[in-house]
């Protein structure tokens, strides 16, 4: 499917932009929302996203990243782009939610949507104190510096709690305990 | 740094959240550390996963924007190509047009910046004559215009409301017709209404042309244009 679809990408064929739009606009348009938390500038964001695969095609390699990774990046770093030229500050407390964020899961776009299910799982029973950072780092495209201001924590409570939340992500996904000398 | 401090970074490298000089110390080790590298691989594949569990729907119409941002990014991609050729191509044009012009016992081409008022009157009451509208490239400009071209007479009118006045630099309308020939077609000015009423002499194959535009140019105008074009006009409608 993808492969056809960026083949046509590549040959200029402007019906398979559409196609590529039909296909992962959802995703797109989820990311930029979640971190913009608007919805006018998402869909400015996802306009530019989409342009920038009609432009920039030629330099995906699927040896490097799979496709959803390719197109997912693009998309959070012009979100956080965006919102960086947009909001020259840290943001004000209750700005992002961090009490009512939910993961929705979003099977159609995952290509291993049983790992999805577990990761959606895994994140929902982290303590939501790591959760929360985890999302603001993420989502909210936010620095170690920003997190802190933002939440009140010192820094090296945010960066220990995130270290925290990703380990134990890691470990239901991989867990042979690691091989510390 | 030894494998434990990276160790410990990893996980927030994989969020992009450490500074240069961390990130820097840690790719070293990471260039000479195949086991870190395998645990910066799965780290990766949770990031990359976490924008598959949000989900929310755009607008409908965010498809059909697309599908017009698509057609202005190749209508800029055409202007923006400027090949030898198409130097070149208007270049011969420009002479053609010039040895007429001098021919005929035309001064120069600042004439052209005076509009002749019975002629845009014909061009523009003329019911064959074709009107074309003119689309801003900054989303922010407040002008409005058309462009009105009557093959009859072989004229145009490009009128625009709205442009700001210029110090010593000129409005200067391009036609295109392929990715590398362009027609230049003069320099305009605007009045104290900021209106600009521009008379222009159409290309000889004015058919072939697929898009017409202005750009922003020293006074008297550039060979070639050497700005983006303020406003363009598709002629392909």
């Amino acid at each position: 499917m993808t492969e056809d679809l960026i083949s046509r990408l590549i040959e200029r064929d402007e019906a398979a932009l559409l196609e590529l739009y039909d296909q992962y606009g959802g995703l797109v348009y989820s990311i930029a929302v979640q971190i913009l938390r608007d919805a006018q500038a998402a869909e400015e964001v996802m306009q530019d996203v989409f342009m920038k695969a009609w432009d920039k095609i030629g330099q995906y390699n699927p040896a490097q990243a799979k496709f959803t990774t390719w197109i997912a990046r693009i998309s959070r770093n012009t979100a956080i782009d965006t919102l960086r030229k947009t909001q020259s500050r840290t943001p004000e407390k209750g700005e992002f939610p961090l009490d009512d964020f939910s993961y929705t899961l979003a099977e159609i776009h995952s290509p291993d949507p049983q790992r999805t299910i577990a990761l959606h799982s895994a994140l929902r029973d982290l303590p939501a104190d790591q959760s929360e950072l985890l999302y603001l780092a993420y989502f909210g495209g936010m620095s170690h510096n920003d997190i802190a201001e933002y939440t009140g924590l010192p820094l090296g409570t945010v960066k220990s709690r995130i270290r925290a939340g990703m380990m134990q992500l890691r470990s239901i996904f991989n867990p042979k305990p690691e091989s510390n000398a | 740094m030894n494998q434990e401090d990276a160790r410990t970074l990893i996980p927030l490298y994989a969020l992009d959240l450490l500074d240069a000089d961390e990130q820097a110390a840690l790719e070293q080790v990471l260039a000479s550390d195949s086991e870190l590298r395998t645990e910066l691989e799965q780290y990766h594949a949770i990031v990359d996963d976490l924008p598959l569990l949000v989900e929310a729907r755009p607008a409908p119409d965010i498809r059909d924007k697309l599908q017009s941002r698509l057609q202005q990014s190749k209508r800029r991609t055409l202007w923006l190509r400027r090949g030898y050729w198409g130097a070149f191509a208007a270049a011969i044009i420009l002479f053609v047009l010039t040895s007429i012009y001098l021919l005929a016992g035309v001064d120069d081409q600042d004439d052209r910046d005076e509009p002749t008022p019975d002629l845009v009157q014909e061009v523009l009451q003329d019911p064959e004559s074709r009107a074309f509208d003119v689309s801003a490239t900054d989303e922010t400009a407040s002008f409005i215009g058309r462009l009105t071209i009557d093959s009859q007479t072989e004229h145009a009118v490009l009128w625009v409301d709205g442009l700001q006045a210029l110090d010593e630099q000129d409005y200067q309308l391009w036609f295109v017709k392929s990715d590398t020939e362009r027609f230049d077609a003069g320099v305009f000015s605007v009045d104290e209404d900021n209106v600009a009423t521009y008379l222009v002499d159409l290309p000889e194959d004015f058919e072939s042309y697929l898009a017409a535009g202005v750009t922003i140019e020293p006074e008297g105008g550039s060979e070639d244009p050497t700005s983006d074009p303020i406003l363009l006009v598709d002629l392909t409608q």
